[in-house]
């Protein structure tokens, strides 16, 4: 009989079960003790799950989308998310707050359970200790806190893992593309996806004119849910690219493109955050410092897997895509503020980090995740506590 | 009360009565001002201090609704009637609106003053530029910076009142720095080196008036003609059943065209002063705005009015109000701080902070943020080299990796 662990579907909610635990714990550690700076009445618990962007997808779930050109406006935020949380609303009837945590807990857990199975079918024969480590880093590294908060990551997490497994068991183009364009219905860098979709496309092409017609006909699937947002913002807001435009209200302009391609290639936003203070500033509490660290690591990292070929073509590609396409568009303009949650749904940075953990001495491994989930907790903790951690 | 404490406070009011006739004298080229009328102007230029409170609507005509650009339009008649106050006492100046919009919303208020050193502007609603935004993110906002950081053609102060009725308060950030005191808008429009073209006998609505026609000197006009170079020409009627107050003022453009008339009624006279001034305006504007981004500026001019302003005052303080009033502060917990106000601060945007729920924690909060700006102020300088540095490797580690995969391919080649 095989131990209860070498089943992806109970490992999986296990890990999940157990890693969320410590964010539900440091939530409430931190509504209870973290003292928030700003906050005048402390709202309640379940609030504290759905802070900053959080608050936004709330209020789509609630009263749908307005557009407003000159300030922030909800049509910045893909609608998926927010849609399956109003279906759950008028299912359950449960608030849009309870609503939104149900939808990204279900989509968590089911991420869970499709990578342990994508881990499992991945090496033959399968390691049971790399799965595990993988799945743990996958539940403990830091910024995956926001995996159980009111955010759309969890929901991308589990279209990229399914649009994976998907490659994995050689599913069929059309099946991929719509699953990549659901992707891009969730959020923006869905359109990742097209990537590994197009090299798996030209595998699986015998000629070069049977791929041109593929990519001709597919690309544009593997795209439909932008498009679909794109053609609910013309027809409600008379603007298809209010997603694109109504971003200049987050975060500072670029003076002009030759300053920000620059700045991009010499790596300005990852480093420039720390000119901010002097060196006795510098904090791992300091989100806005975490973020530019936590993304350069898992840059490395990628890096390292391509040089290492510990990655295949698809998650290569993908993994980058989900990297550069933040990079490129907002690191500049946002301080590379967001990139680490950016950077926490690029899962193929966890098969790496599993593999290494399954390479270190088991005390070591376990010193790794306890300090990752100490993070995991204390982050939770301070999000909820309203410090400036998004 | 002794001489030497009287004198002082009568020597603004002397000197301004004087420049005031002085300029009239100098620049009445066409015609005199008439004695009354000039005794009127000094009255004006008197007023040391006034709080008026008053109600504003605007209403569109069908002609208006026709030409102005809706999203514009949206703007000139905003959520409904505006409870304003405006009120300037030595060199000060604060101006406050409200607005109840049709909704569950508390009133939306803004609020500007100048205290002689800063400029402060303050919402009760962060979020207020749009009252769809139905989150629980609301809070108030102050906005402080010095003048000097500010584009001295800029004005925040709405004084629709004081133009219906032919006052003049100069408002815009270079009268600001000045000396500065109200005066009626002719004294302003000769002092500015316009002149007197005629004065003559009126009637309107069976009263009979005295006309003052004035021209002010013309602006430079640019590409897009606007309210400063087009508007041209004043009609004043006075009233001199009423203290020469103002009972109609026209402005016209260079064609002759009316622009805006402004009509005033239910006059009453300030305590303690002789000056009338109006409980009732009705201004009637004539020309269609461009753009809600280019203020002032205009596409034709009608010949009906294309939208009505309707003002309706509460009441008149002539009380000094005390110096504090003409600060904003803002130290609610969570309100937004953008406080632009610091020596190091070159410009209108400055050091942004959210008061914290502990008051005593506020000065560590501002000094946090303010390191925090000077760092990211001086991170810009010390930026430049290393941005030079991490240039340069990043091209010498892609030649490497372009180098490297090269001599790869030529070594398969070469084994092949």
């Amino acid at each position: 009989m095989k131990a209860w662990w070498s089943q992806p579907l109970l490992l999986g909610l296990f890990v999940y079960a157990w890693t969320s635990s410590i964010v539900v714990l440091g939530i409430s550690f931190g509504h209870q003790f973290v003292a928030p700076l700003q906050e005048t009445s402390g709202p309640s618990l379940p609030e504290k799950f759905s802070a900053y962007d959080g608050g936004w997808y709330k209020e789509i779930a609630a009263t749908g989308y307005h557009y407003d050109p000159n300030q922030q406006s909800p049509t910045a935020f893909f609608p998926l998310f927010p849609l399956l949380g109003r279906g759950v609303m008028y299912i359950t009837g449960l608030g849009p707050i309870g609503a939104l945590l149900s939808v990204a807990h279900i989509c968590l857990a089911a991420a869970f359970v499709v990578a342990a199975v994508y881990l499992r079918d991945r090496r033959l024969p399968s390691d049971q200790s790399t799965i595990s480590l993988t799945l743990l880093a996958l539940g403990l590294m830091p910024a995956t806190f926001f995996f159980r908060m009111t955010y759309s990551e969890s929901t991308f997490l589990l279209l990229t893992l399914v649009f994976l497994r998907g490659v994995q068991r050689e599913w069929s183009l059309p099946v991929l593309a719509l699953i990549a364009g659901l992707a891009s219905a969730c959020r923006p860098v869905g359109v990742g996806l097209l990537a590994p979709l197009l090299i798996y496309a030209w595998r699986c092409s015998p000629r070069c004119r049977t791929f041109l017609a593929r990519t001709a006909l597919y690309a544009p699937l593997a795209c439909w849910g932008l498009f679909a947002y794109a053609a609910f913002l013309y027809f409600q807001f008379d603007e298809p690219l209010a997603f694109a435009k109504i971003q200049v209200h987050w975060g500072r302009v670029a003076p002009s493109w030759t300053v920000k391609m620059l700045a991009l290639l010499s790596y300005q936003p990852i480093w420039e955050v720390f000119l901010w203070q002097p060196v006795a500033g510098w904090s791992v509490f300091a989100w806005e410092q975490v973020n530019a660290v936590y993304f350069a690591v898992s840059a490395i990292l990628i890096l390292f897997g391509i040089w290492q070929r510990r990655l295949n073509v698809y998650e290569t590609s993908l993994a980058v895509m989900l990297l550069l396409i933040p990079y490129l568009t907002r690191a500049y303009e946002m301080n590379m503020a967001s990139s680490a949650r950016f950077a926490a749904v690029a899962f193929p940075v966890y098969l790496i980090v599993g593999e290494g953990l399954a390479r270190l001495p088991p005390a070591v491994s376990a010193a790794v995740l306890g300090i990752s989930a100490f993070f995991l907790g204390a982050f939770s903790a301070l999000f909820a506590g309203g410090h400036p951690v998004f | 009360m002794s001489v030497a404490s009287f004198v002082p406070r009568l020597a603004p009011a002397v000197a301004c009565g004087i420049v005031v006739i002085a300029g009239c004298r100098l620049h009445a080229q066409g015609a005199e001002v008439p004695e009354p009328v000039r005794l009127a102007l000094v009255r004006c230029a008197d007023l040391r201090a006034l709080a008026v409170t008053w109600v504003q609507t605007v209403e569109a005509t069908p002609i208006g609704r026709a030409k102005i650009a809706a999203d514009l339009l949206d703007k000139i008649l905003g959520d409904g009637p505006v409870v304003q106050q405006m009120a300037f006492c030595n060199g000060r100046i604060y101006s406050r609106r409200e607005t109840q919009a049709e909704t569950s919303w508390p009133p939306r208020t803004y609020e500007v003053a100048f205290d002689g050193k800063l400029l402060y502007t303050a919402h009760n609603l962060f979020y207020s530029g749009n009252l769809r935004n139905r989150g629980p993110r609301d809070r108030p906002y102050l906005h402080k910076w010095s003048p000097q950081n500010d584009a001295p053609e800029a004005s925040y102060f709405p004084d629709d009142y004081f133009r219906a009725a032919g006052i003049r308060l100069p408002t815009r950030i270079k009268e600001l720095a000045s000396s500065w005191h109200p005066q009626a808008e002719l004294s302003a429009l000769l002092a500015e080196g316009g002149r007197m073209e005629a004065v003559g006998p009126a009637e309107l609505e069976g009263r009979r008036l005295m006309r003052v026609q004035a021209k002010r000197q013309c602006a430079a006009a640019g590409p897009q003609p606007s309210w400063e170079t087009k508007a041209i020409q004043y009609d004043f009627y006075f009233d001199p059943e009423g203290d020469y107050a103002i009972r109609r003022l026209e402005i016209r453009d260079r064609a002759g065209r009316l622009l805006t008339r402004s009509d005033c009624a239910e006059f009453e006279q300030l305590d303690g002063q002789r000056l009338q001034t109006p409980r009732l305006c009705r201004v009637e504007e004539y020309a269609v705005p461009r753009a809600a981004e280019e203020q002032g500026s205009f596409l034709e001019v009608c010949p009906s009015p294309v939208y009505i302003k309707k003002i309706q005052v509460h009441t008149f303080d002539v009380k000094p109000w005390p110096d504090d009033r003409f600060q904003l502060k803002c130290l609610a917990p969570g309100a937004y701080v953008n406080d632009a106000s610091f020596p190091e601060i070159k410009g209108k945007d400055g050091v942004f902070y959210q008061v914290p729920a502990d008051p005593q924690r506020l000065d560590e909060v501002i000094a946090l943020r303010r390191a925090l700006y000077q760092g990211w102020r001086s991170a810009e300088k010390r930026s430049r080299p290393l941005r030079v540095l991490f240039l340069v490797l990043n091209g010498a580690s892609l030649a490497g990796l372009g180098v490297y995969f090269l001599v790869r391919q030529r070594k398969k080649v070469r084994s092949t």
